[in-house]
């Protein structure tokens, strides 16, 4: 095969001695090792918020049930929103920012291969030590938004909170690093050609979600800081006796959680602007204009965040300015829309189960924006917040939305990671099982919020009479939950059976497609001179021959390190120390970290 | 007895009736019937004021244009997805990068429709939000973790989990919180709003509440709970407004004014034969503003149950027992012992137990201010903020370990200690009597 | 690994091709200097929202010491001069220059801290903490914050003197010095907003 035979004499110039795999993974820089990383821990930990979220849908599945205690109840919900948002949402979007981003672009690897790994060691850690709340039975339990002074020393004395605080203080630390990354490779790293109106638009949403993370995170930070510093040091931030407000927190909080929303979402329009010209055998409709309303989305998400507030009693004004800022971010989310189904129209429309998955997106997708609508109508926002309603629209915009497109994501660059193609007959059965699941469970929530039930209940009353639609909704999950096995059985099946993919298996028009797949370290023999915005398909000999042709002489690659995973232990390990309540305690964690760091800074590069 | 029989009657777990239960709410999102008890008691179609009214016209408003764009998508998607499918005659397709003036109009159809929702919107924002006309009838809401307190400093009251209002005067819910941020949402009455801790406010500056306004149209008892998550028993965070008509109201507050003061004439007079009996489904109702405080009381009584044992009222005492305590009770109920016995022992026993460290009763010598009032505790329809309903069972069990019924809850048990209190130390029989004298404040 | 055997050292070997023009340090140090925008911005803004807001003294009108702040933030704006001259006489190659400079700059930032350290314990002996009220929640950890991003600049500018002194700061590698030096000028300006803030404006 052609494409083993351009590998070869580049990878192995001087063949070393095999290395122990996990040694190897614990100390590599290598964007595409560091994005298999990313997606395998994320997914593990979609695994777990799925066990979360049935468990507790198995609570609501009829009225005063007692299959799990209120405290019990409350500490999986939070854990459940925490760990979909931090540990699977963004995870999932850096480790294909990871793994794409850099052969999208031409690139040899991230712009600072041992930071990357940094972020990765930093986010592993700290979310095991978050989950460790589990085993001593004090797991967060203040929800995701954390919502002051509930979050306080006088209303949660238990160490839930503080496991909450430090460890996403930990999380948002490495997507901060993870961010800044990022737009330094994609501005910086870009091939020779490669104008940023060539990029590809998954490209270009990865470049304005960092942009959202760098700017969104520093916020939360301070947030967790505030809460942090109140329950360790006796500061008052929040404490209303003296004076403190817990309103300031919802304004921290979702000016950092709106962008957030963003942040999950535009990577999941940029694996969508990928796929549908793919399959539909047609250049991306209107480029400029997703280019831009994806920007203008980035940029107005900095304005909405207190229409999450509405019931907060802000007064009229700024409840005018919330509701129509929000309204008008519909507008170029719509665009999108629209622009897709003109991507599809007039193509040669291909079912394969990334364009199913896309499609399906396209529709659960905008059902969550009309829903999103109905919120910003602030005087009926009133009815809705709080409720299941926002957890019926939340749900159809990040699984709809974000899932959809990652499942679409994974069938499609599966062939990139690994030569082999995953089934695309149990890819649809997959799609489908899921796809009615995942209605089957959220659809009934609409009508479960607007007939009355609030969110975060571990109880309800039979007298709601909500009994049904609630079992309609658990009953969904255990479809979705059939439809996620035969995903997983599929990945498990394909990565030893699939059929080989060669480098270009769905005529795909980005650099990632040139290369061999799975690409080798270097990814490029040669680095590729662009052109145009569809490299592989107006100018794919060039391309083709940059990528898997006689290689340059000399490729420098940085050299793997063990600083990264020590620097994060320690960064960690200040953390967990802070728990320890000694004041001296977490200095053991930092000098461990300037240790570290220090030998970074010192280490050899070349 | 009446409680008791009610307790019996707790819906069952009919499957079909609940597929219905579920498809009629499908339909009533699209057609909400107005004017009749509600298949959903929390439903947010069905509002009884102007304020919940205005809401959800804007929200018509809204659901009908986003329906339309919904639709239009759906449509298009499925449509060129089919019509573009991938045949074996198939032309390779044209590179087309984009049309300008069809991508000026899917920007500017939308934002036509976004200002054509903005508008009465924005309307409904200011009008919503205005202050409380002259004469509104002022209720402090008083948010405690996890239960409501009500105060109307026009007349002195204090009552908890169950506020009474008057139908077709304007009121005022000022509202605030004890301790955390709780929200105060009757679906029917109209859209919910936070109860903020009041941050304790410097020299010169007041502290600033937030306000929901609202006349209720008609009677009727209308249940609610705590929206913003809360803690522990958030769920468990239940209230319900009771609307009656002005005399009844006046009534009401006459009875609260006396609480247990020593005997005087029954408070109301109206008989209750005009009482229709409200079924699960939900079909007949009061006429508007002709529900006495009795009629509220029997509606509120298990929420849209319990009806036939409203004789004249309000009786002395809860009702003649053929009911049996709990096991462990049992020795302390002595066959033949007329039930106001107990409740004249219990008094006592109330009066000089721990119990009026906490909680006060209107007209006694118990002002405890740390939760909530027990004023005609025994009219109340739940026991601990929706906890269970309000029968002697299960007010016994609430005494004895109502943490078993609500999870950290700030109330001590008889052996538990909860929320920093000591255990109470009450025997059963002393339970027993506590009971039976709450439940004969009605 | 596999292709170090490949690599080829050049002394001056010239700057690597980006696509911006800009060393990729360079530019990543600025995004993160962006971040760190917001990091400040948020807590100088919650010092604001929380200005008036204590409800027991002491007030910060009672205790902020212009002054003697001035001169802390004059000593301050002088080691962002020296930070400039630093640099030069490094790009120059004149390692005497460049270590005076540097040595300059630490030694203000010391004395920066120095002042800070006694105004902390001047409030401390006032009966000001970090629990007594809003305003001395707020005031120590915006300005606890702004002196651990000082400190680590002085920590970080004596380990590049070091070194600058065994010789491993010639020109070539001056862009460390210079990363530095964004650094350095970005909390000085950081201090500027928060003097104005905080210490001018009533």
């Amino acid at each position: 095969m052609a494409t083993l035979e351009a590998r070869a004499p580049v990878t192995q110039p001087h063949p070393t001695k095999k290395k122990n795999v996990v040694w190897d993974l614990m100390t590599t820089v290598d964007h595409k090792k560091i994005g298999l990383l990313y997606g395998v821990t994320a997914l593990f930990f979609m695994v777990v918020g799925g066990i979360e979220a049935t468990l507790i849908r198995i609570q609501l599945a009829k009225p005063e049930n007692d299959f799990l205690s209120a405290d019990a109840y409350n500490q999986i919900f939070t854990m459940h929103g925490t760990t979909m948002v931090f540990l699977v949402g963004m995870p999932i979007a850096v480790a294909l920012f990871n793994y794409i981003v850099p052969l999208q672009i031409g690139a040899r690897d991230v712009a600072f291969p041992r930071l990357n790994a940094l972020s990765y060691w930093i986010f592993l850690f700290g979310a095991l030590f978050m989950n460790s709340s589990f085993l001593i039975g004090q797991a967060p339990n203040g929800g995701w938004f954390g919502y002051a002074n509930l979050t306080s020393e006088q209303y949660s004395p238990g160490m839930n909170i503080d496991f909450w605080a430090l460890g996403l203080q930990a999380l948002g630390a490495a997507s901060i690093m993870g961010g800044v990354n990022f737009i330094t490779t994609i501005l910086n790293l870009r091939a020779p050609g490669m104008k940023l109106m060539r990029m590809p638009l998954f490209t270009w949403m990865a470049l304005l979600t960092s942009f959202l993370i760098v700017t969104a995170l520093p916020v939360f930070a301070v947030a967790l800081f505030l809460i942090t510093f109140d329950r360790f040091w006796g500061t008052t931030f929040f404490v209303t006796q003296a004076g403190g407000d817990p309103v300031l927190w919802q304004h921290l909080f979702w000016m950092f959680g709106h962008p957030e929303v963003y942040i999950l979402i535009l990577p999941a329009f940029g694996i969508v602007s990928e796929i549908i010209p793919v399959f539909s055998r047609k250049p991306l409709f209107g480029y400029a204009v997703m280019v831009y309303s994806g920007a203008l989305i980035a940029l107005i998400g900095w304005g909405v965040w207190a229409h999450h507030m509405f019931a907060t009693g802000m007064g009229p004004i700024a409840d005018a300015f919330f509701t129509v800022s929000t309204m008008i971010i519909a507008i170029p989310t719509g665009v999108k829309i629209f622009n897709w189904i003109a991507t599809m129209w007039g193509g040669k429309i291909r079912f394969t189960t990334p364009m199913l998955y896309a499609i399906g997106m396209l529709i659960t997708f905008t059902i969550g924006g009309v829903s999103g609508v109905m919120h910003a109508t602030s005087p009926h926002d009133l009815q809705q917040t709080d409720t299941y309603f926002v957890v019926a629209h939340f749900h159809y915009v990040l699984i709809g939305g974000l899932i959809f497109a990652i499942f679409a994501s994974l069938f499609y660059w599966f062939p990139k990671y690994t030569g082999r193609l995953m089934s695309d007959r149990w890819g649809k059965v997959n799609f489908w099982l899921f796809f009615i699941g995942f209605n089957m469970t959220f659809m009934p929530q609409h009508w479960i919020g607007l007939l009355g039930m609030p969110r975060r209940v571990f109880t309800y009353s039979a007298e709601l009479n909500l009994t049904g639609l609630n079992q309609l909704s658990t009953a969904g999950v255990f479809v979705q939950i059939l439809g996620v096995a035969v995903l997983f059985g599929n990945v498990l099946w394909s990565l030893k059976r699939g059929a080989p993919s060669g480098p270009n298996p769905w005529g795909g028009a980005t650099l990632e497609w040139a290369t061999t797949s799975p690409p080798p370290e270097h990814n490029f023999n040669r680095i590729p001179v662009v052109h145009t915005r569809e490299p592989m398909w107006l100018e794919s000999a060039a391309a083709e021959d940059a990528a898997r042709g006689t290689p340059e002489p000399h490729i420098h690659l940085p050299p793997s390190s063990y600083w990264p995973i020590f620097t994060a232990f320690g960064a960690v390990l200040t953390f967990v120390l802070f728990l320890t309540n000694l004041w001296w305690a977490p200095l053991i964690g930092l000098t461990w970290t300037t240790l570290g760091a220090i030998n970074w800074a010192y280490e050899p590069t070349h | 007895m009446a409680l008791n029989e009610a307790a019996a009657v707790r819906p069952g777990g009919a499957l079909a009736r609940r597929a219905a239960g579920a498809l009629s709410a499908l339909v009533l999102a699209a057609a909400p019937v107005s004017g009749q008890e509600p298949a959903y008691p929390q439903t947010t179609f069905q509002p009884v004021s102007a304020y919940g009214a205005s809401q959800n016209a804007v929200f018509m408003n809204t659901f009908w244009w986003t329906m339309g764009i919904l639709v239009l998508v759906v449509l298009l998607t499925l449509y060129v997805a089919w019509r573009f499918r991938e045949r074996p005659d198939s032309p390779e397709p044209a590179h087309v990068h984009g049309n300008v003036k069809l991508e000026i109009a899917w920007t500017l159809i939308p934002a036509v429709i976004v200002v054509l929702i903005a508008i009465p919107t924005v309307q409904t924002i200011f009008e919503n939000q205005r202050r409380a006309p002259e004469g509104a009838l002022q209720v402090e809401v008083i948010g405690h973790q996890w239960w409501w307190e009500f105060r109307y400093p026009e007349h002195g009251v204090v009552t908890a989990n169950q506020m009474y209002i008057p139908v077709g005067r304007p009121i005022d819910l000022k509202m605030h919180s004890a301790d955390v941020i709780h929200s105060f949402w009757i679906p029917r009455i109209g859209g919910k709003r936070d109860v903020n801790p009041q941050a304790r406010a410097h020299e010169g500056e007041s502290p600033s509440f937030n306000h929901i306004v609202f006349t209720a149209d008609s009677a009727g008892y209308y249940p609610g709970q705590c929206a913003e998550y809360c803690g522990d028993s958030h769920a468990i965070m239940r209230m319900s407004v009771v609307a009656v008509a002005e005399p009844d109201f006046d009534a009401w507050v006459a009875a609260m004014q006396r609480g247990d003061a020593p005997a005087e004439a029954p408070v109301v007079a109206q008989p209750a034969a005009q009482l229709t009996v409200p079924t699960e489904t939900g079909a007949a109702q009061a006429p508007p503003t002709q529900a006495t405080p009795a009629q509220a009381l029997a509606a509120g009584q298990e929420g849209v149950r319990g009806q036939e044992a409203q004789g004249p009222q309000p009786r002395p005492l809860p009702a003649p027992g053929q009911v049996r305590p709990p096991t462990g009770i049992g020795s302390a109920v002595q066959p033949g012992i007329p039930d106001s016995i107990y409740a004249l022992q219990g008094r006592q026993v109330f009066g000089s137990s721990v119990c009026v460290a906490c909680h006060a009763i209107q007209g006694t010598s118990a002002v405890g201010m740390v939760g909530p009032s027990l004023t005609r505790f025994g009219a109340r329809p739940h026991v601990g903020a929706g906890a269970a309903e309000n029968n002697l069972a299960n007010l016994i069990r609430w005494i004895r370990d109502p943490q078993a019924l609500k999870p950290g809850t700030l109330m001590p048990g008889a052996h538990k200690a909860g929320g920093g209190f000591p255990p109470t130390g009450l025997t059963d029989a002393e339970i027993h009597a506590i009971a039976m004298y709450l439940l004969s404040l009605r | 690994m596999a292709n170090t055997a490949v690599v080829h050292e050049h002394p001056h070997h010239p700057e690597p091709y980006t696509a911006t023009g800009l060393p990729t340090l360079k530019l990543g140090f600025w995004v993160f200097l962006g971040s760190e925008t917001l990091f400040f911005g948020s807590l100088i803004s919650m010092y604001m929202v929380y200005k008036h807001e204590s409800v027991v003294g002491p007030y910060s009108t009672e205790l902020l010491d212009i002054p003697l702040t001035s001169i802390s933030t004059f000593v301050l704006l002088m080691s962002s001069l020296a930070m400039v001259i630093a640099l030069d006489q490094v790009q120059q190659g004149s390692r005497r220059g460049g270590a005076i400079g540097i040595a300059a700059v630490a030694v203000l930032g010391s004395l920066f801290l120095g002042f800070q350290a006694y105004e902390f314990t001047h409030f401390y002996h006032e009966g000001l903490t970090l629990q007594t009220n809003l305003f001395g929640s707020s005031f120590f950890v915006l300005t606890g914050f702004h002196g651990a991003h000082v400190s680590l600049g002085v920590i970080w500018l004596l380990v590049l003197l070091i070194q600058l002194l065994r010789g491993g700061l010639p020109p070539g590698k001056s862009l460390q010095l210079e990363i530095a030096g964004l650094y350095w000028h970005f909390v000085d300006i950081v201090w500027i907003a928060i003097f104005t803030l905080v210490y001018l404006i009533e």
